[in-house]
Formats: C-alpha cells, sequence, structure tokens
C-alpha cells in the first residue's frame, strides 16, 4: 500500500485512504462529505445541467425544456454555480487526498502520526482570518465574480427582447453572436468604424488629458508665480464635481441654445446670436467628437494635475542647484531634470488612463443620448465599443451587449494584467 | 543666469515699460496660461449657478448674469414640479450606507491581512487583484436578471428591495482596491507595536481597536470619501436597474439627465438649480477632506 495508492483513493472517495490507515474520525467526516456531496449533486447540479441543453422537436437546443415551466436565466445561473461547486468538490478530494498521503508518509518515517485533535488545533489560526473574511468574499462572488461569468455566456444564446424568460426559452447560438460582426457586411463595417472611433479617443482624451495636467502643474509650480494656492484650488474643481453633473451641463453648454452659441461665440466673433445660424455641437459628428474629446480632457486633468504636482515638490532644489552651476539654464533644467522625473512618473498614469477611458461609458452614453444616428447606420457617432456594450443593454439586446462587453473586458483585462506582470506586481512581497 | 524664468519677481510699483514686459516674457505667458485655463474651468461652473437664479421663459439666455433674477423661483418648481427631493435622498442614502458597510468590510480585513499570517492569505490577496481587473460593468445583465429571476421588480417594495441590491453591489464593488489601499497602509505602521502591545497582554481585538485603529484613521477617512463619492456620481447601475420604475425611485443622476433630456418636460434653469444643489455636499466633502485624497491617491499610486 504505497503513499501514491493512498492519495489516488482518497481522492476519488475521500476518508477511505484514512479508513485504510485507522483513522476513525477523519473516515467519518471524509464520508458524510462525500455523502453530501453525492446530494447535492443529485438535488441540484445534475437537474440543471440537464436542462442546460435541450434538443426540441424542431431541432432548436434550448435551456430548459418548457416555456414558464424552466426560467432558462435561472438554470445558467445553477449550471455556472454546479459547474463552480464541482470544482470546489475536487479542490476538497485534493485536500483529503494530500492529508491521507501526508498521514501516510508520517506512519512510514516515524511509526506513528499527529491525531486529528492537534491537526484541528494547529489549524484554528488559520481559520479565524478566513472567517473575518469571509463576508466579504461572499459579496464579491455574487455580485461581481458571478454576474461577470453568467454575463459571458448570454454571449452564446440569443437573449434579447422579445425572448425574455421565463416567457420564453432562450437557444444557445454558439458563436453566431460574434460571427455577425465580420460577416454581416453592414454590421462589419459599422464595427470597425466603431473599433477606430474607439481607439482615436481612447488614445486623444488621455493623451489631453496627461499633457493639460502635466504643463499646468509645471507652470502652476513655477517658484516665480504667486498664488498658487488660487490656482489650485479651481484646478481640482472639475475633479470635485460629480462628472455626471459637469457631462449635464456640458451637454447644455455646447447645445444650439447653450452658453457656448449664445455667449461665448458672439464674444469673439462680433455678431449676434441667432438660433439658424447656431451650431450643434453634438449634431454633427466630427463636431461631437471633437467636443466630447476636450470635455474629457477637462475632466480628467486635475488628476494627473495634482500627481505631477506631488512629483514636482519631491524633485530636491540641490539638483537645480548643481545644474546652474555646472551652466544649466531654465530649458535644459526643464528638458534634463524635470520632465525626465514627470515622465517617470506619470507613465504608469498612462495605462490607468488609456483603460479608464476605453472603459469610460459614463461620458461616451450621456453625451451619445444628445447625438443624432444618422439615418442607415447602426450605431451613433460617438459610440464606442463599451458605451455600446451599455446602450444595447438599455435597448434590451442583451446578447449582443454581452459581446461588446467581453471584447471591452477582455482587451482591459489583458492591459491590466500585461503592465501588472511587467512590474511584478505578482511576485513583489511587499504588496502581496 | 539670464533667463526668464529664473528671474526674480519684479516689484509690482514698477511701471509697465518695453524692458519690463520683455525681460517677463516667459513669466506673463504662464500668468496668461493659467488664468485662461482658470477661466475655462470657472466660467461654465458660474454660468450654471447663474442660471439657476434666473427665470426666464425663453428657451436660452444671452446674458451672463440673469436677466430675471430671483432666489427661489427655480427651487420651488424643483421641488413641487420634480420629484427632486425624493431622488436626493434616494441619492444620499444609498451612498452613506454603502459607505458604513464598505468601510467596515475594508478596515476590518485590512487588519486581517497585514497582520495574520495563514496559507490562504496569498490567494485571498491575489483574488481580490483579478477580481479587480473585471470592469464594474460588464456583469451588469446578468444582474438585471438575477434580480428580475429573483423577482425583485415584481415584488410590492419594488424600489426598497433594488435599493439594497444597488448596495450590496456597490458595497461589494468598493472593497477590492480599497482593501488592498488599506492592507498597505497597516503595513506601513511597524508591527513591533503590536508585540509590544502583546506582551503587556493585550488581546488581538484591543490591539485592533486600541492601537492600530486610531493610527490608520487618515485611510479610513479616504476610503469612507472614495466609498461615498462612488455611488453619486455613477450614472449606469441606476439608469439600467432602475429604468422601468416610477419617477420617485430614481437617483440623481437619473433623474437630472432625465430633466435635460424629456423633450417635454426639459426646463434649463430649473436643471441648473438642481445640479447646483446636487454638487454641494461632494464638493464640500471634497474641499474638506482634499490633503487625505490626495495623500491616499499618492500612496495607492505608489503601491501600484
Amino acid at each position: 500500500m504505497s503513499q501514491r495508492f493512498i492519495f489516488w483513493l482518497s481522492m476519488v472517495l475521500p476518508g477511505s485512504g484514512h479508513m485504510l490507515l485507522r483513522r476513525v474520525r477523519e473516515t467519518l467526516f471524509g464520508y458524510s462529505l462525500l455523502a453530501l456531496e453525492i446530494l447535492v449533486f443529485i438535488q441540484f447540479i445534475l437537474p440543471n445541467f440537464r436542462l442546460l441543453a435541450v434538443e426540441q422537436p424542431n431541432g432548436k437546443i434550448t435551456i430548459g425544456a418548457e416555456r414558464f415551466v424552466d426560467d432558462s436565466f435561472l438554470i445558467m445561473v445553477g449550471s455556472t454555480l454546479g459547474g463552480l461547486m464541482l470544482l470546489m468538490f475536487i479542490a476538497f478530494h485534493y485536500a483529503f487526498a494530500r492529508d491521507a498521503k501526508d498521514v501516510k508518509r508520517q506512519i512510514d518515517v516515524n511509526g506513528y502520526a499527529i491525531t486529528f485533535t492537534e491537526k484541528v488545533r494547529g489549524l484554528s489560526h488559520e481559520i479565524v482570518p478566513n472567517l473575518i473574511t469571509a463576508p466579504k468574499f461572499i459579496l464579491l462572488f455574487v455580485f461581481a465574480f458571478l454576474p461577470a461569468i453568467v454575463s459571458i455566456i448570454v454571449a452564446f444564446t440569443n437573449y434579447k427582447r422579445p425572448v425574455l424568460p421565463p416567457a420564453f426559452l432562450l437557444e444557445w447560438k454558439g458563436l453566431s453572436n460574434f460571427e455577425r460582426l465580420f460577416t454581416n457586411e453592414r454590421a462589419a463595417a459599422a464595427f470597425q468604424e466603431t473599433l477606430v472611433w474607439t481607439m482615436t479617443w481612447t488614445f486623444c482624451a488621455s493623451a489631453l488629458t496627461i499633457v493639460l495636467g502635466t504643463v499646468l502643474a509645471v507652470v502652476a509650480n513655477n517658484k516665480n508665480i504667486r498664488g498658487k494656492k488660487f490656482f489650485r484650488t479651481v484646478y481640482i474643481l472639475p475633479w470635485a464635481v460629480p462628472a455626471f453633473l459637469t457631462i449635464l451641463v456640458f451637454q447644455l453648454f455646447f447645445s444650439k441654445v447653450g452658453g457656448m452659441n449664445t455667449m461665448v461665440i458672439p464674444f469673439f466673433t462680433g455678431n449676434e446670436y441667432d438660433v439658424s445660424t447656431a451650431i450643434g455641437f453634438f449634431l454633427n459628428a466630427d463636431y461631437a467628437k471633437i467636443t466630447i474629446i476636450l470635455i474629457q480632457a477637462w475632466l480628467g486633468f486635475p488628476y494627473v494635475f495634482i500627481l505631477v504636482t506631488g512629483v514636482l515638490q519631491t524633485i530636491p532644489d540641490d539638483l537645480y542647484e548643481a545644474s546652474s552651476i555646472d551652466g544649466g539654464n531654465a530649458w535644459s533644467n526643464f528638458f534634463d531634470i524635470t520632465l525626465p522625473l514627470i515622465l517617470i512618473s506619470v507613465a504608469p498614469v498612462f495605462i490607468t488612463q488609456f483603460t479608464f477611458n476605453f472603459n469610460n461609458v459614463t461620458i461616451v452614453y450621456m453625451l451619445g443620448e444628445a447625438t443624432v444616428q444618422t439615418i442607415g447606420s447602426i450605431y451613433k457617432p460617438l459610440d464606442t465599443i463599451s458605451s455600446l456594450g451599455f446602450r444595447l443593454m438599455m435597448d434590451a439586446k442583451y446578447n449582443e451587449a454581452a459581446v461588446y462587453t467581453l471584447i471591452a473586458s477582455t482587451v482591459v483585462g489583458a492591459i491590466v494584467l500585461y503592465t501588472w506582470i511587467k512590474a511584478g506586481a505578482f511576485k513583489n512581497e511587499e504588496v502581496m | 543666469m539670464e533667463t526668464s524664468i529664473n528671474q526674480k519677481p519684479v516689484p509690482k510699483t514698477k511701471s509697465l515699460n518695453r524692458g519690463f514686459l520683455v525681460r517677463n516674457m516667459g513669466l506673463i505667458a504662464s500668468y496668461a496660461f493659467l488664468i485662461i485655463m482658470a477661466i475655462v474651468i470657472i466660467y461654465p461652473i458660474l454660468l450654471t449657478i447663474m442660471s439657476a437664479f434666473n427665470v426666464s421663459n425663453t428657451l436660452y439666455s444671452t446674458s451672463f448674469f440673469p436677466q430675471n433674477f430671483s432666489f427661489t423661483e427655480n427651487f420651488k418648481s424643483l421641488f413641487n414640479d420634480t420629484a427632486y427631493l425624493s431622488w436626493y435622498t434616494n441619492t444620499f442614502l444609498l451612498s452613506i450606507v454603502t459607505m458604513i458597510l464598505s468601510t467596515i468590510i475594508v478596515v476590518v480585513s485590512g487588519f486581517v491581512y497585514s497582520r495574520y499570517r495563514y496559507t490562504s492569505r496569498k490567494s485571498a490577496l491575489m483574488s481580490l487583484l483579478i477580481i479587480q481587473i473585471v470592469p464594474s460593468g460588464s456583469g451588469l445583465i446578468a444582474l438585471y436578471a438575477m434580480a428580475n429571476s429573483i423577482g425583485i421588480y415584481s415584488s410590492a417594495n419594488a424600489t426598497f428591495y433594488t435599493y439594497i441590491y444597488m448596495t450590496l453591489i456597490y458595497t461589494a464593488l468598493g472593497t477590492t482596491m480599497n482593501t488592498l489601499l488599506m492592507k498597505g497602509y497597516y503595513d506601513s505602521i511597524p508591527r513591533d507595536l503590536d508585540e509590544s502591545a502583546k506582551i503587556d497582554g493585550a488581546t488581538q481585538l484591543q490591539i485592533f481597536t486600541e492601537i492600530l485603529l486610531p493610527l490608520v484613521k487618515p485611510m479610513i477617512v479616504v476610503i469612507a470619501i472614495f466609498c461615498f463619492l462612488g455611488p453619486i456620481g455613477d450614472i449606469i447601475m441606476p439608469k439600467f436597474l432602475i429604468a422601468s420604475m416610477s419617477s420617485d425611485s430614481k437617483t440623481l443622476a437619473v433623474g437630472l439627465m432625465g430633466l435635460i433630456n424629456d423633450i417635454k418636460d426639459s426646463n434649463y434653469n430649473v436643471f441648473a438649480a438642481g445640479a447646483v444643489l446636487a454638487a454641494i455636499p461632494p464638493v464640500l466633502v471634497f474641499y474638506k477632506f482634499q490633503d487625505y485624497i490626495v495623500g491616499g491617491l499618492t500612496s495607492g499610486g505608489v503601491k501600484g
């Protein structure tokens, strides 16, 4: 009876490895766990899995067998839960197998093994912290992890109005929701256009935000400038006011009857305001795109401004003194000392800005409400990949929305993961 | 060095002659830039405040200052003609409850991750880091359908249950990054402090409540503010989850958005009044705790 045999026996039937080693309490524990698993499997997991894909007489594969009786969506959630439970069972079995193998090894080496009571006592300091943090993980599981997984599954079904469970059964659509974006001529063209605009928007908005914030911080921190406190108070105003309010204010401001047309343009051109010649900034696609980038820069720069201001204050004066001894002037000071130090600290901000703007549904969706959809096009001019995910959701086209959300989340997740791995966030003992 | 920027400030009494202008070109350009930017920021905000006090029958106004000044008119119609008061209470109740719940969770679990050493600690931290990558909007479809399937929308107290549901979602989302921030802050407090207290006979609970909590107060403030401001500014989740509900059950963001976009009852001056009132609490909180926020942010930035 080798350790490997004990391990695999316990892996299949938890407790049996311990039984062979004559450990009564672990055996009972393992077998009752097994009984519980079988009960859950029969009562919960199997019924859900069985209804997950039912072939109807007309050849369609649906989730659930009968309308009004089976709620396709609940079956989807239940199956996801069931799948996760199976994974959890495997983890339990593995823990038992590891323990049985360990007991066997101790007996082989020492002739005896520590008793169950000692083992539990040793584990008690493991249990307390896990119990304290358990509520948080339950919340995160139910409200963040599970919905994210189920939303991915929705992308492979026909879940859209009017196909709403329980009145209708959802159908599996395979990859056809994704295929449509590339094969359907109109959809493919619109998708490409949206992709280009998403990239343009993400890059321009992030770049403008960072440049504006950095330049303002450098200028405002010049030691000859008076009233630093005043400028700083003003410059973080856009951050203090909730973004949705400012977005709405700007939506009005740039409308045909808004302040831009009634006051600002007449002030510079000297012409009287006239509704008929006023510019609807959101009615023209190109104007709308430029305007939204400018508004995002307005909203976003205070964060960069504060960050760079902090960096500037940490640069020791000695550096500039040393430079002036070596004959440096203001320009060389800026390009050789200030700028490199700022760039080092701003580089990670570019990534966060990039992912933030790529994922920025709020401003795109809200200002998108003010734009006009041109006849014949599928999307509005300001729609990005992420905002489309949200707008289609509002139109109850859940499966199409899920496709866009999945694409957006994958892109963002990949970028964040890549930068973290590069920065060593997972290896760094300090962070962990 | 003969440079424009490093020049000492010239006394203001000196008359503006050509030499002065040339020598201070850089400084003057800097001031011009700073002042123009300040105007760009203040102008739309001031304009909104002004129109909150302007009563007009026309759709637009061409002057900056109110033509028809009234201190209360717009606010009166805001409270009488719209459900503004219930939007206001909805929003702030939602964000305050969220703030309390997530702050408690974050403060306690940050302590556990910083001070306890146990086997699953590393995987717990790792999973927080990974859950955080998933954009918060990605689960919205499932969250809505889940609420629908468990019967939240068809129950008698639909609004109340929806708000509880949203509170739990915000709480869950608010605990990932903030827990890591909090844990980092606990880590910055030397463990020797705990050790010496332990020698004096303090229990783990006493160490937490009497020694560490007072020390991490600045970070608690930061996290409470983050959790407070989050739900106020969010429009995505309420727009989707309470879309089909009555006007009374909206949040500020959804309600004010409707005030602008619904053609038949849009009144820009009334909207401006609502926006001003809505902005006051967050702006006050922000400026009051400005130093905390900036400090918390930069320490978070360093930790990555």
